[in-house]
This record gives C-alpha cells, sequence and structure tokens, in this order.
C-alpha cells in the first residue's frame, strides 16, 4: 500500500503538480492550502508523513508544526522551506520535525525521506501496541 | 535633509536586507514550481516510453502553471529592480499614494505570514511630494512595524492619504498599545525626511507628517 501523505502548502500550483507528481509514484495525497484545515484534517485522519511549507500566511510551518504535534507527537513532519538556514534547521528539529528540504525538493530524495517517515510512524505505532499489551497483561491477574 | 548618519544607513540597509529576502523567496517559490512542471513533464515522457499515451489535456495544464509562474517571477523582478533604482536620486517627485502601495506590495508576504492586511484608504486625486523616496519607503515600513506591533492582532490596518497645509499625512489605524509619547525609535530616519510621527492614544491613530518639499542642506 502505498505512503499516506498530507501536503500543506499556501500556493495551489505547487499542491497541484506535486500531488500530481506523488501520486503517480503511487502516493495517496491529501492537501491542505492552509495550516488552519491541515490542523482539521490531522485530527481527523491519520497520515504517515506530512509535508509543510515553512512561510504561510496566518500560520507559518513552525507554528502549524508545533500545533501539531500537540494533536499527534508520532506525527512525521517534513518542512519545506525556500531558503534553509541552520537556525531554522536546529529550530525545526527541536519541535520534532524529521527534516527540514530546500525547496526546489528533489523528487527522489523526498520520496527516500517519505519512505522513512512511515518506516519510522510504523516503529512507534508498534511500540505503543506493545505497551499497551503489556499495560493490559500486567493489569490483569492471569 | 541629512542622509549620511549612520543610524539611516543601518536602518535603510537593513530595510533593503529584508525586502530582498522577501523577493528572493518568492522568486525561489516560483522557480520551486517551474521545476516540479519539469519533473512532472519528465514523469510523463517516461510513462509515455513505457507506453501510456501522453494526455495533451495534462500537458495543457503544465504548460499552463509554467507560464504562469514565469509571468510572476517577472512582476517580482521588476518589483527588485524598481527597488534598486529607488536610491537613484536624493531628491525626486513621489506619488504618494502609489509608492505606498508599492511599499505595501514588496512587504506584503511579511503581513501576510502575521495574519495582517494593509490597506489604503480612498483618495481624491494624486498627492505629489518632492522627497526622498528610498528613505520614505524606509519610513513607513518602520511606522507600520511600529503600529502593528501591541497586545492584540489587528486583522486589518487602514492608511489614509490626508493632505495638510505643509504637505502630507498618512494616518496609521487601528492602533494597539499606544503610549501617547512621541516615538524615540527612528527620529534619525523622520529627521532625514523632515518627517513628524504622533501616536494618538484616543483616537487609535499614528499619525505621520512630510513635507511637501524636502530641504537638502
Amino acid at each position: 500500500m502505498g505512503e499516506k501523505i498530507l501536503l500543506v502548502d499556501d500556493e495551489q500550483d505547487f499542491l497541484d503538480v506535486m500531488s500530481e507528481r506523488m501520486r503517480n509514484r503511487g502516493m495517496d495525497v491529501t492537501t491542505a492550502i492552509s495550516a488552519k484545515e491541515a490542523l482539521e484534517r490531522v485530527k481527523n485522519e491519520n497520515f504517515d508523513a506530512i509535508i509543510v511549507d515553512l512561510l504561510m500566511p496566518e500560520m507559518d510551518g513552525l507554528e502549524a508544526l508545533k500545533n501539531m504535534k500537540k494533536i499527534n507527537s508520532d506525527l512525521q513532519v517534513i518542512l519545506l522551506t525556500g531558503h534553509a538556514t541552520v537556525e531554522k534547521g536546529i529550530q525545526a528539529m527541536k519541535l520534532g520535525a524529521m527534516d527540514l528540504l530546500e525547496k526546489p525538493a528533489d523528487m527522489n530524495n523526498l520520496t527516500e525521506k517519505i519512505k522513512k517517515a512511515k518506516a519510522h510512524k510504523m516503529i512507534l505505532v508498534e511500540r505503543h501496541m506493545e505497551e499497551k499489551i503489556k499495560k493490559i497483561m500486567g493489569s490483569k491477574g492471569w | 535633509m541629512n542622509m549620511g548618519t549612520e543610524k539611516t544607513k543601518l536602518t535603510g540597509l537593513a530595510y533593503f536586507g529584508k525586502m530582498m529576502a522577501l523577493i528572493s523567496h518568492e522568486i525561489k517559490n516560483s522557480l520551486a514550481i517551474i521545476n516540479e512542471n519539469a519533473g512532472l513533464m519528465e514523469d510523463l515522457s517516461l510513462m509515455a516510453k513505457k507506453g501510456n499515451p501522453l494526455d495533451p489535456e495534462r500537458t495543457g495544464t503544465i504548460a499552463g502553471r509554467v507560464v504562469r509562474q514565469v509571468q510572476r517571477a517577472d512582476t517580482t523582478v521588476k518589483r527588485m529592480n524598481r527597488l534598486a533604482h529607488s536610491v537613484d536620486n536624493p531628491v525626486t517627485e513621489v506619488d504618494v499614494a502609489e509608492t505606498l502601495a508599492f511599499t505595501l506590495e514588496l512587504g506584503e508576504k511579511a503581513f501576510s505570514t502575521l495574519g495582517l492586511r494593509v490597506e489604503v484608504g480612498p483618495l481624491a486625486g494624486p498627492v505629489v511630494i518632492n522627497t526622498n523616496e528610498f528613505l520614505f519607503m524606509n519610513l513607513i515600513w518602520e511606522v507600520l512595524g511600529y503600529a502593528l506591533q501591541g497586545g492584540g492582532r489587528v486583522e486589518t490596518m487602514t492608511i489614509a492619504i490626508r493632505r495638510n497645509d505643509n504637505g502630507v499625512e498618512l494616518v496609521f489605524s487601528p492602533l494597539h498599545a499606544v503610549d501617547g509619547e512621541r516615538t524615540p525609535w527612528d527620529r534619525a530616519l523622520a529627521e532625514a525626511l523632515g518627517a513628524d510621527i504622533w501616536p494618538f492614544a484616543d483616537t487609535r491613530e499614528l499619525v505621520l507628517k512630510l513635507p511637501e518639499i524636502l530641504k537638502t542642506v
């Protein structure tokens, strides 16, 4: 099954072309034109990776990342930026971003990161399941 | 007018740098979209080689997106060129509304990132003053920075242009956190333009007054 992706950018042309390229690679892509819309999506759906533009109106990528992590700390967020600086990179990592890529991003590189994000997310889900099972086993007198 | 003070040079350089950062970001966005469309064409060619026929509708859409982005980047480069030439003459005829609109266009991305909109109020006719265009734009930017700061978030700020006996007034409203004192932060820049800046707590307005003719020393 293809990776389930949420792509967030305030540029409709960018969303259109990126989502088409990602779908050509077998990914299941949902798009959001604003951080607000993305947060609504994140509340209701599960994604293997979320790709977010850093500079957006009203709520920028870092603020969006912070809010997404509040909703679900396991979310794998990749930030895209016109100008990647060391400062922004550190800030993004501190907030729990998986990666920060500079636009224009290389599609093969991005695909690689998405696959890594999915794998990492699966590990986290399995770990949570294990913890849950342990908890249940511990609480029963079997 | 004394444009040569260290303070005005530094403030001007910071403004120029900030505008260049916004412009380069805009150009990068256009390039990113053009790049992805080229990538999509590559994808479609590879698919065609494997026997999937090229859909003319899709290639037409791609061409349309590229044309749109080239036009957008061209507009951005024209703005950059105009900004660069705003330093050409120490004093020149400046259409206040037109230069204000241009200053807002340049900084639009910075405002929208903060969730703010800045509008220019209606004007009966053109108001022209003789001033330094670059410093005038720089001062508008500085005043906006002051006017937009403060407690609550203003969704839309309006700038009205009014004639007065000595020149022109730009009225920024509504304002937050006005202390009613003259602001000391950009005196050098205001002095260089012979400008006066007054924040009014009661009406929540900030008034920027500029002379009709800037006197050179």
